[in-house]
């Protein structure tokens, strides 16, 4: 191990990993909120809806097949369709597409986990379903995919090490590139491993930060919505 | 004068047959008692009074109220669960103040002020501003009775509101519900708490396999039973 290569190298994969962050957290921006309020649409309605359906297809097909066959997909199908868009566009089009997938059901799985009871309260004062979930239930299931979200994101960020196959110069494929042309892997390989836990670590604090204040101010979580 | 009119009510789950073709009648300002063994159909009766339940067939009048109109119905009509069913991210204040903000269009002053009136009539005063969580199961309950009367209804409906308190604060629960009655609420409550049935109703019902069996007064429902099937749950609910 040579830490003045490492130095450098650490110092050239630095716009990368903006790169990296920047592909990430754009592709968290769109697959959040997508995700969730598709999971919270697919809660409310019945398994033979169309749109059920297609939700349905869309996370079967993401829990079934490899990231790296999602990224190959967009890349090779979408200029079959007469599309040839960025392939930062294309990178984040294939995260999104992925972890919306699994947001879904956190979505999903969040909403229906309030109890029954909290439904029944809402209609038996006079809400109606639209109401009631507005009002009630989704605060409740707010803090309920706080956790599985951050856990998601972490997801998301190493994953989009995989973009490299699709020759988007984030961190993983500037670390490839500097690796080979110098032909040292274990150096360029531990800094490499060092930003992405980095960052992840960083994104972590931030979310237990906010996992935090969610639960510990449950009145004021609450009272968010409750003041519009 | 009559406050409620229920004809023929039918309900099923699958095979189950929950209501057997109830008729039910309620003046103004009676206090109802349902009571019967379980299953006999007494939360599905109350459940589809304020059409928690859709009943297959059969109708419910509540006077003045368009049955086409469930907000409506629902808004005029209260109800009391057994699990309280609180909003654990609200305070009691909040609980209590929600309905008549969205629905009624209080302002934020008028709603936490009927709160705070109403927690002080259920002997809540001081802790409106505790999360449902800080509470005990009587008190929950009683904030949850306070949140039915916000809405100001004609009707109240209990469904077993006590089943699920530790015995100390069952009393708690019905005095509240006694000074409602006392105060001229219309009540239906579906209750095991024969003490209280013979306190405060004005007629008792007995329920058995989706029928109403046996209604009366307090005092010869208890000393008279009307009905052999109502003699035998009399035996066994009280005979130890």
């Amino acid at each position: 191990m040579d830490p003045v290569f490492m130095g450098q190298v650490l110092v050239r994969l630095l716009p990368p990993l903006g790169l990296t962050m920047l592909v990430s957290l754009t592709a968290l921006a769109i697959a959040t909120p997508l995700g969730l309020a598709l999971g919270a649409l697919r809660a409310e309605l019945s398994d033979k809806h169309p749109a059920s359906r297609i939700i349905d297809a869309w996370v079967f097909f993401v829990r079934g097949t490899p990231i790296l066959i999602q990224i190959f997909a967009i890349y090779f199908l979408l200029p079959k369709l007469g599309l040839q868009p960025p392939l930062f566009v294309m990178g984040v089009g294939a995260l999104v597409l992925n972890s919306a997938g699994y947001q879904i059901e956190i979505g999903r799985a969040a909403v229906q986990s309030v109890p029954r009871g909290q439904w029944e309260a809402a209609a038996a004062l006079g809400f109606d379903r639209h109401a009631t979930l507005r009002e009630f239930i989704l605060p409740q299931a707010a803090r309920r995919m706080v956790g599985p979200v951050m856990n998601e994101l972490s997801q998301l960020i190493k994953a989009s090490s995989v973009l490299s196959v699709i020759t988007l110069f984030e961190l993983h494929k500037a670390a490839e590139a500097i690796s080979s042309a110098n032909l040292r892997f274990s150096e360029v390989i531990v800094v490499e491993g060092f930003l992405y836990f980095v960052f992840i670590f960083g994104i972590s604090l931030i979310a237990s930060a906010l996992e935090r204040r969610l639960s510990a101010a449950g009145a004021l979580a609450g009272a968010g919505s409750f003041a519009r | 004068m009559t406050l409620l009119a229920a004809r023929g009510l039918v309900k099923r789950f699958g095979s189950f047959t929950a209501l057997d073709g109830v008729d039910l009648d309620l003046n103004r300002g009676e206090r109802l008692v349902i009571c019967g063994p379980s299953g006999s159909g007494k939360s599905t009766l109350i459940r589809c009074i304020n059409r928690l339940e859709e009943p297959d067939a059969g109708t419910v009048v509540v006077e003045g109220i368009p049955t086409t109109d469930r907000q409506a119905l629902r808004r005029k009509v209260g109800m009391v669960f057994q699990q309280f069913n609180l909003f654990p991210n609200l305070t009691a204040r909040e609980n209590i103040a929600v309905a008549p903000r969205k629905l009624l269009g209080l302002s934020r002053a008028e709603a936490d002020a009927r709160a705070e009136a109403l927690l002080a009539r259920v002997q809540l005063a001081g802790h409106a501003d505790k999360l449902p969580s800080g509470l005990s199961g009587g008190q929950q309950q009683r904030v949850a009775i306070a949140r039915a009367l916000a809405m100001e209804p004609v009707l109240m409906l209990f469904d077993e509101p006590t089943s699920a308190l530790d015995p100390e604060m069952i009393r708690e629960v019905l005095d509240v519900m006694v000074e409602l009655g006392q105060g001229g609420m219309s009540m239906i409550v579906v209750t095991h708490e024969m003490g209280f049935a013979r306190r405060a109703a004005d007629r008792i019902a007995f329920m058995d396999q989706g029928r109403i069996v046996a209604m009366a007064p307090p005092q010869q429902f208890f000393d008279a039973p009307p009905h052999p099937r109502l003699v035998r749950f009399l035996d066994n609910i009280l005979g130890h």
